[in-house]
């Protein structure tokens, strides 16, 4: 982080930056609870994948951590601080969509400057830090260009370098390789793991795909109707799985029936 | 509407990393294209800054800076870049400008008041030639002398011999971009008054682009010695 030159913002004590906690969190639209009972703890630092097929309730409990939804019941802290009536925008977090979510109209400078121009920085500053994502990211080339000619894969890079810029505790990636190919998707799975460890910032990263959670993930949340079957490494749900929903998910066949066995025992 | 959205969010054929940078009229035409709509809105600002005249020379400068970012493929934030030139440069591009337009003008006047006198006395076809020759000298290191200075802040004794020196050592690429510019005005001229608009859309920013970029070369390699003060740095530090 130093020699990237971002500043930490003062605000959470820094032991705490980036950690989020869940406690009995829901979410329902009309009589229809689409998230139940979530308790997750995530550490600073930690690379956790909320993986679950679609529907089950993921991006909602994303889209509630980033404060673009208000949670019907339980307690979310960020960092520490409780959420209740904090603005997505003074939480201390970027989020990655799967749509890229730039702004056409903008060159690949200019998207990446936006979250830097709200906060007033003077433009040298700016320059330097878009610089710096630009270069981490290897998308110095594009800097000037609009986002009409850049491919899926160019573009999710600049959604990643716009989340960057901010130097936030907490990144929320919401599906962010589901647009892509499989060549752009694995080099962008590789990218993004890069990331994780050079910034050291806490992930939060939703897919469908087990493949790609097993292989990003510190630890993984399992979900399923909107509710959490089980949390553990990517080893202790592949070995271990608590049902044989998790089971099928990440071993396929043979491990449903080795818990199915293990149950009749 | 769904058509609009998809027409702004398709994706597109992606840009090779490894590309060779563009040069010559390629690199004109790449950055007509990526900038045409900035070059329409350069073109407005460039009319309401250089209607009342003698603001004209810091208008063209202030585009000449603008068009030199785009050349060089730098960022650019277009009112904002326009501004803080326009206020930066008004008194060098002033000076610039009054001795340049001024030069060109007695020289001018001078290549008329010849050509009657040549009518007569054909002898007098050589200060004619010579006159007409210095304005259009005049004309060449004026462009220069707003392209160096669109670039870099400089010392206006130290702006004009360098912008002599590059009239008289590449005078052949702004010839041709003045040449451009008369085009887009005798264009505008012949086809009116279906080019009402050309004036008001784009011949003011295209010509300042053509002639900025006909300068541009010998200019950054007359400014090459004092590289380290970087291009045009006192008016793009302008806070965002």
């Amino acid at each position: 982080m130093a020699q990237l030159g971002f500043e930490a913002p003062a605000a959470p004590p820094v032991l705490l930056r980036g950690s989020v906690t869940l406690r009995g969190v829901g979410k329902r639209f009309g009589s229809r609870w689409v998230v139940q009972d979530l308790d997750l703890d995530i550490q600073p630092g930690e690379f956790l994948v909320l993986v679950g097929p679609s529907g089950c309730g993921k991006s909602t409990a994303l889209r509630l951590i980033a404060g673009l939804e208000d949670p019907d019941a339980g307690e979310l802290t960020i960092g520490g601080r409780p959420m209740d009536d904090v603005a997505p925008g003074q939480r201390d977090i970027a989020m990655v969509f799967q749509s890229y979510a730039l702004y056409p109209h903008l060159t690949v400078f200019r998207n990446l400057a936006i979250p830097l121009e709200l906060q007033r920085l003077p433009r040298p500053e700016i320059e330097r830090r878009v610089g710096e994502a630009a270069d981490l990211l290897d998308i110095a080339y594009l800097l000037n260009r609009k986002p009409r000619l850049l491919s899926g894969g160019q573009r999710q890079r600049v959604a990643l370098a716009r989340a960057m810029v901010r130097n936030p505790a907490l990144f929320l990636l919401d599906e962010p390789l589901s647009n892509l190919d499989v060549q752009h998707r694995a080099e962008l799975r590789t990218e993004i793991a890069r990331l994780h460890r050079r910034l050291g910032a806490t992930f939060l990263y939703v897919t469908h795909d087990p493949v790609e959670a097993a292989s990003l993930a510190d630890r993984i949340a399992v979900l399923d109707d909107g509710i959490i079957q089980q949390v553990g490494t990517p080893e202790e749900l592949r070995n271990r799985p608590a049902s044989s929903f998790v089971a099928a998910f990440f071993g396929g066949e043979q491990a449903v029936r080795h818990v199915v066995a293990r149950a009749a025992r | 509407m769904n058509w609009l959205a998809q027409m702004w969010t398709r994706e597109g054929p992606g840009i090779p990393r490894d590309a060779p940078p563009k040069e010559g009229l390629a690199l004109l035409v790449d950055v007509v294209a990526r900038n045409w709509w900035e070059l329409i809105q350069l073109n407005l600002l460039i009319i309401l800054f250089g209607l009342p005249l003698v603001t004209l020379p810091a208008a063209l400068v202030a585009a000449g800076r603008i068009c030199a970012l785009m050349l060089e493929d730098r960022p650019l934030y277009l009112g904002r870049d326009f501004l803080a030139a326009f206020r930066a440069k008004f008194w060098p591009a002033s000076a610039a400008g009054a001795l340049g337009f001024g030069a060109f003008a007695l020289a001018a006047y001078a290549a008329f008041v010849f050509l009657q006198a040549a009518r007569a006395n054909l002898f007098l076809a050589m200060p004619l030639a010579l006159s007409a020759a210095t304005a259009v000298f005049a004309l060449l290191a004026t462009a220069y002398a707003f392209t160096l200075l669109a670039m870099r802040d400089q010392q206006l004794s130290l702006l004009l011999r360098r912008a002599l020196l590059g009239a008289l050592a590449r005078p052949l690429p702004v010839l041709v971009a003045f040449g451009f510019v008369a085009l887009l005005w005798l264009l505008h001229i012949l086809f009116y008054p279906a080019s009402i608009f050309m004036p008001a859309v784009v011949n003011f920013s295209f010509g300042a682009l053509v002639v900025t970029f006909g300068a541009h070369r010998a200019a950054a390699r007359l400014l090459s010695p004092d590289k380290g003060a970087g291009h045009g740095a006192a008016c793009a530090g302008g806070s965002a």
